[in-house]
Parts: C-alpha cells; sequence; structure tokens
C-alpha cells in the first residue's frame, strides 16, 4: 500500500513522497538522524522514542503505524487509533485518533526556516482524515496537540475541546464530519 | 472456504494469526498474503455470514447507531476483539470505569 | 487506494501550514516537557484575586509594598514547586 503525496522542497521544486506502513528503515533513520537533532533540542517531542513506541503498539490490530518518506528518508512520522476513541462531537460514533504525528526536524519552521519540505504535516494529517473515510468514520478524525502546533489544527478549524485534565492537560481537538468534508474536496 | 491464491510468499501481521488461532481461514490469510496485499483495504474477500435474527438485529443496531455499513461494524468488531484477546494474553486486564471512577473488572474466561 | 493528492491539495496544503506557522505535532507524551508545560499553564494565580485576599485578611499588618512583593512571589513559587514535583513524571 502506498500513497503519493506532492511536497514544496526548499528551493521551490514540487517533489513526490510515498505514505507508506512504517517499516525497520523508517524507524532506524529516526534513531540515526532525527533523535541526534531533537535530543538537545527544546521541543515538545525531544524525549519520544519511536521505537519503544512502536514495539507497544505493533502487535495490536487497532494501531496503524505510517511514514512519509521522501528521496528515501523519513519526513514525518504517524501512528494512528482506528477502533476505541469516540468522537465528543457525536458521541455514539467513532472516529480515528490520531495517537502520535511528528515531523522530521528540518522541516519544522522551529527548528530550520524555512522548512526543507513543505507539506509533510499536512500530509499526514489528511491521510488520517482519509483512511477516517475508509473505515466509515465520515472524516472525524481527534487529537491531543502539543502546545506549539495548536494553530495548525485551528487553521483546520478543528474544534477546540480545551485542555484535557485525563492528558496531560494537552488541548484535544477534533475535525467534524462538515470540515472532513471540506478537506477531502481538496483530494477527491 | 478456500481463499487461497497460490503460493506462500511474504509477510502477514502476527495479530492476525493470534487473535483467531481457532480460524483456519484467518490463519490461511497469514499465509497467502504478501505484506503489501496485506495493508491494501482494496484487497477484500467476500465471505457469507450465518448469523441468528438476534444477532441480526445487533448488526443492524450497531450499523444504524454508528451510520456504518454491516462490513464496516463487523470488521471494527474483529479487530476489537483480536486487540482484547492480544492484551489478555499479555497478562493485562480489562476495566470498565463508571462516571463515578469506579472501576469494575470485565472477567473474560 | 493509491490517490494521487494532486496540485489543488498541495496549494491548500502549503497555505494551511503558511497561515499556521507552526510545528505539526500531537500525542500523548510531555514526558519532562510536562513540568513546565502545566506550572506555566495552571500555576498561573490570579495575582488580582491574591491580592485582594491580602489586603483584606492582612492588609492591616502588612504595608501595600509587602503586599506587592508577595503577590510578585507567589506565582514563581507555585511554578517552581509544580515543576519539581512532576520531573520525575516521564512517560515512554
Amino acid at each position: 500500500m502506498k500513497t503519493t503525496f506532492r511536497l514544496v522542497r526548499q528551493d521551490g521544486l514540487v517533489v513526490d513522497a510515498d505514505l507508506l506502513p512504517l517499516s525497520s528503515d523508517h524507524l532506524s533513520q529516526f534513531e540515526r538522524i532525527w533523535k541526534r537533532m531533537l535530543q538537545p533540542s527544546s521541543e515538545h517531542d525531544s524525549h519520544w522514542d519511536w521505537v519503544r513506541k512502536h514495539r507497544k503498539v505493533s502487535n495490536l490490530p487497532n494501531y496503524e503505524a505510517y511514514a512519509l518518506e521522501c528521496d528515501q528518508m523519513t519526513e514525518g512520522l504517524m501512528f494512528l487509533e482506528c477502533d476505541f476513541h469516540h468522537s465528543r462531537l457525536e458521541p455514539d460514533k467513532n472516529l480515528v485518533y490520531v495517537d502520535f504525528i511528528a515531523t522530521a526536524p528540518w522541516n519544522r519552521p522551529s527548528i530550520q526556516a524555512p522548512p526543507e519540505y513543505r507539506g509533510v504535516g499536512t500530509a499526514l494529517f489528511t491521510f488520517a482524515v482519509q483512511r477516517s473515510f475508509e473505515l466509515e468514520y465520515k472524516g472525524r478524525v481527534g487529537l491531543h496537540s502539543l502546545p506549539s502546533a495548536e494553530k495548525f489544527y485551528n487553521t483546520l478549524k478543528m474544534i477546540d475541546f480545551g485542555s484535557d485534565d485525563n492528558y496531560e492537560n494537552l488541548k484535544y481537538f477534533e475535525l467534524s464530519t462538515d470540515e472532513a468534508m471540506k478537506i477531502a474536496e481538496r483530494f477527491g | 472456504m478456500r481463499l487461497h491464491k497460490g503460493g506462500l510468499e511474504g509477510r502477514g501481521l502476527s495479530w492476525g494469526i493470534y487473535a483467531l488461532t481457532r480460524s483456519s481461514y484467518i490463519f490461511y490469510i497469514y499465509n497467502i498474503y504478501s505484506w503489501e496485499e496485506y495493508c491494501d483495504l482494496s484487497q477484500k474477500t467476500l465471505m457469507s455470514l450465518n448469523l441468528s435474527l438476534a444477532e441480526l438485529e445487533l448488526l443492524t443496531q450497531l450499523s444504524e447507531k454508528k451510520e456504518m455499513s454491516k462490513s464496516a461494524v463487523l470488521r471494527q468488531a474483529l479487530r476489537m476483539m483480536a486487540v482484547i484477546e492480544e492484551r489478555i494474553n499479555r497478562g493485562e486486564r480489562l476495566y470498565f470505569e463508571s462516571l463515578d471512577k469506579e472501576k469494575s473488572e470485565v472477567v473474560i474466561l | 487506494m493509491n490517490r494521487k493528492f494532486d496540485k489543488t491539495w498541495l496549494s491548500w496544503a502549503i497555505q494551511i501550514e503558511n497561515e499556521a506557522g507552526c510545528d505539526i505535532s500531537a500525542g500523548l507524551d510531555l514526558g519532562q516537557n510536562l513540568g513546565e508545560y502545566i506550572a506555566n499553564a495552571q500555576g498561573c494565580i490570579n495575582q488580582e484575586n491574591l491580592r485582594s485576599v491580602l489586603q483584606e485578611d492582612v492588609g492591616n499588618l502588612l504595608s501595600e509594598n509587602e503586599i506587592e512583593d508577595i503577590v510578585n512571589l507567589v506565582p514563581e513559587r507555585v511554578r517552581s514547586r509544580i515543576k519539581e514535583k512532576l520531573k520525575s513524571f516521564k512517560v515512554a
């Protein structure tokens, strides 16, 4: 399974990037390259260990792990939980919950301006929306944002449910079906 | 019912075989699909299902409540069952928590 | 399944990312940053309320300057105490 997105490189060139199931190569690149750049930084995910996180969920069928790859380099990582989370907007219904999402350090405005590639995070998020439609959750997506990313989810017009006491006081955001439909129009 | 597509090539997902070790069908799926095929949602297998009236009614209710097709409900239910099996097998326990934070364990035999 | 996300999608994605101008990340794992985050988010007690409580209860014993010193000191002490308490808390 491969989904191809387009990204804009720092020099303005439009390039193809593939969204793939997470592989050991992606995790190895995280270990060797991402980690070295993130650990000394003050990013909120500087301590994240994607290898360990993946080990915890790799045998659980409700989790899906993906990487966005461009020119044989891992540009973004994402875990989705697809079965157990309920919508807060429509409590009877399920949604796709973005368990973890992060872009490579060189794609973050906070570390490198301008970023190496633009479109990485949006590609990952768009894929989560697409999975929600495929699972018949009508595009509903939920997540707990890291503080530095809240503006992105506001820009996407996700509903801001405010700080969540049960989730490290991170803000919970949810994408409604209506907004998901608008995003879906961008990819037909 | 045979799902054989030829050969024993490729890798599968371990949860598939784990969750339904008593089902030879699923065991077969594990063995015969390549990784790419396994992940590809467009590669679906059609199978008939025998349900009692009560089970069918339950499926219809869930399908209506969640506004999902019956197939999607069943696929979700299957994945959820596999998760519970896997986590119980790891020695974990399953609890429900009431609104006043009282926990009750779901005993799974 | 292999849907091509073309120029329409890309121009929308770039517009959204430019407008937001921030990182894109999510996940329940603030780890060692949790203390600082909670301290900043919740440790900021309402200085106006504190001032009026102090003025009402001990205003006859302390001067305005002394009350002001306390009002300025307390939030910082609260923040550092919360950080200290949560420092050892680390999620995988």
